[in-house]
């Protein structure tokens, strides 16, 4: 074999080549110092750029396109070539959709329920506003279940704090309110399997994530949060397939999202409430 | 059970968004970019076919789109100005100097052409195989493959050349 290329020492460095011929590059890297300094500097430039990315994994998914996943979009179908054409104009355009999707929850609502909003009263007003931010609110935390079960737990990129952890209980406790502890959910079958924290509603929040064996349960997600909102009793609600129990108490809003029977998600949110002080 | 596409599409979103923010160099216009692509996605789910990747579905979607918006503006995007660094002068030296070096990694990349910068993405970034990129960009294995091999060798021939200007400065400034 003549001395590998830099096509044949990177896709040395991606795993492409088949054994022969990773063999015969390995051979030429034992002989050639000069060699060996390449695929280093290749495999630094790469790991780099791997770096710089990385963080955008972690970052929470705006709720727009949370919102654009879910469909139906928004009062306009974003026209991409169009919007880059006139890049400011549509960023103040796109502001405004943002500001609005989040006072409105999805866009669908600014369609047909916004109608109303806007022809209202001031007193309609105000509590049709406080409803479509618990709808926003509800939308969001569907949408932040989804994704983390279509993740899996696994998904490093995704969990913040793995349940394999050292210490993970500690760290999670650090991101909920003051005094509260993780819910132990094992009486019910449920093993904690990692945490994530979110921005929900421009509020922080901590998503913690549970599974069981039962197949009538499935995966539960409990979202605890800050909110502003006056305290609420347990209220259910669904998205799609998914059931979900609400409630405020004290300037945390609370969530526990699931396809269980609402049965249960009533008996484990009593249970919630209890260990966390959150009645 | 099959997973509806929006469902597939949440669990999708964070790649996306890491692949649309090297393909655009902006996070505003790489959002404007995945929310496109969705909508897009939406609109076609009829031709996602069953059985076939749904993450290279929309990867394919996303590159189409930004590679088609560059040949109608026929620009190449320089690096956008929310991601233009900015240093403080009380950072530590250390942290300067790796915030420097990713900058560097980030105008690098800006100026590599955009169909070697999607092979780029899509092996080195995202961990696609060679096959799985080869179908996302919808060329040959061979061409991802040298299209990747001449993006690697330029972004690292950019970086050398970032160093060198950096440790001549540092040098000056030391004088």
């Amino acid at each position: 074999m003549q001395k590998p290329n830099d096509e044949t020492l990177i896709a040395y460095l991606d795993g492409e080549l088949d054994a022969g011929l990773r063999s015969e590059v390995e051979s030429w890297l034992e002989s050639d110092a000069e060699l060996r300094d390449r695929v280093a500097a290749l495999a630094a430039s790469a790991a780099a750029l791997r770096v710089l990315f990385e963080p955008v994994l972690h970052e929470p998914v705006p709720e727009r396109l949370l919102a654009a996943a879910r469909g139906p979009v928004g009062p306009e179908v974003i026209d991409f070539a169009a919007a880059q054409k006139t890049r400011t104009p549509r960023r103040l355009i796109e502001r405004r959709w943002v500001r609005w999707a989040a006072a409105a929850g999805v866009a669908g609502l600014l369609i047909g329920g916004g109608a109303g909003y806007f022809a209202g009263g001031y007193d309609t007003d105000v509590q049709t506003a406080a409803n479509v931010a618990s709808a926003n609110w509800l939308d969001n935390i569907a949408g932040y279940h989804k994704l983390l079960i279509n993740a899996g737990a696994d998904d490093q990129a995704l969990v913040d704090v793995p349940s394999n952890s050292n210490d993970a209980a500690r760290k999670v406790v650090q991101k909920l309110p003051s005094d509260f502890k993780l819910p132990n959910l094992k009486p019910w079958g449920l093993d904690f399997q990692g945490a994530r924290y979110l921005v929900v509603g421009g509020q922080p929040a901590t998503q913690l994530f549970y599974t069981t064996d039962n197949k009538k349960l499935g995966p539960l997600t409990v979202v605890i949060g800050a909110t502003s909102q006056p305290d609420a009793a347990p209220t259910f609600d669904r998205r799609g397939d998914l059931n979900m129990l609400y409630w405020r108490h004290h300037g945390h809003a609370y969530a526990l999202v699931g396809t269980a029977d609402i049965g249960y998600l009533w008996n484990i949110s009593n249970d919630i409430e209890y260990q966390l002080d959150a009645i | 059970m099959s997973v509806s596409i929006s469902d597939q599409l949440i669990a999708v979103l964070p790649r996306l968004r890491r692949f649309a923010r090297g393909l655009t160099g902006s996070a505003a216009e790489a959002d404007d970019l995945v929310q496109a692509a969705c909508e897009r996605a939406l609109t076609r789910a009829h031709q996602f076919q069953e059985g076939t990747r749904f993450d290279s579905w929309m990867f394919r979607i996303a590159q189409t789109m930004w590679i088609d918006l560059l040949r109608s503006r026929n620009t190449r995007k320089e690096v956008a100005e929310d991601e233009a660094l900015h240093v403080g002068s009380d950072e530590p030296g250390r942290r300067v100097e790796a915030r420097l070096a990713l900058q560097e990694v980030r105008v690098a990349l800006a100026q590599i052409p955009a169909e070697q910068r999607v092979a780029l993405l899509l092996v080195t970034v995202d961990g696609m195989s060679y096959k799985q990129a080869a179908e996302v960009a919808e060329v040959p294995v061979g061409t991802i493959m040298s299209r990747l091999a001449r993006a690697r060798v330029a972004l690292q021939a950019k970086l050398e050349a970032g160093v060198h200007t950096r440790r001549s400065r540092n040098d000056a400034e030391a004088e």
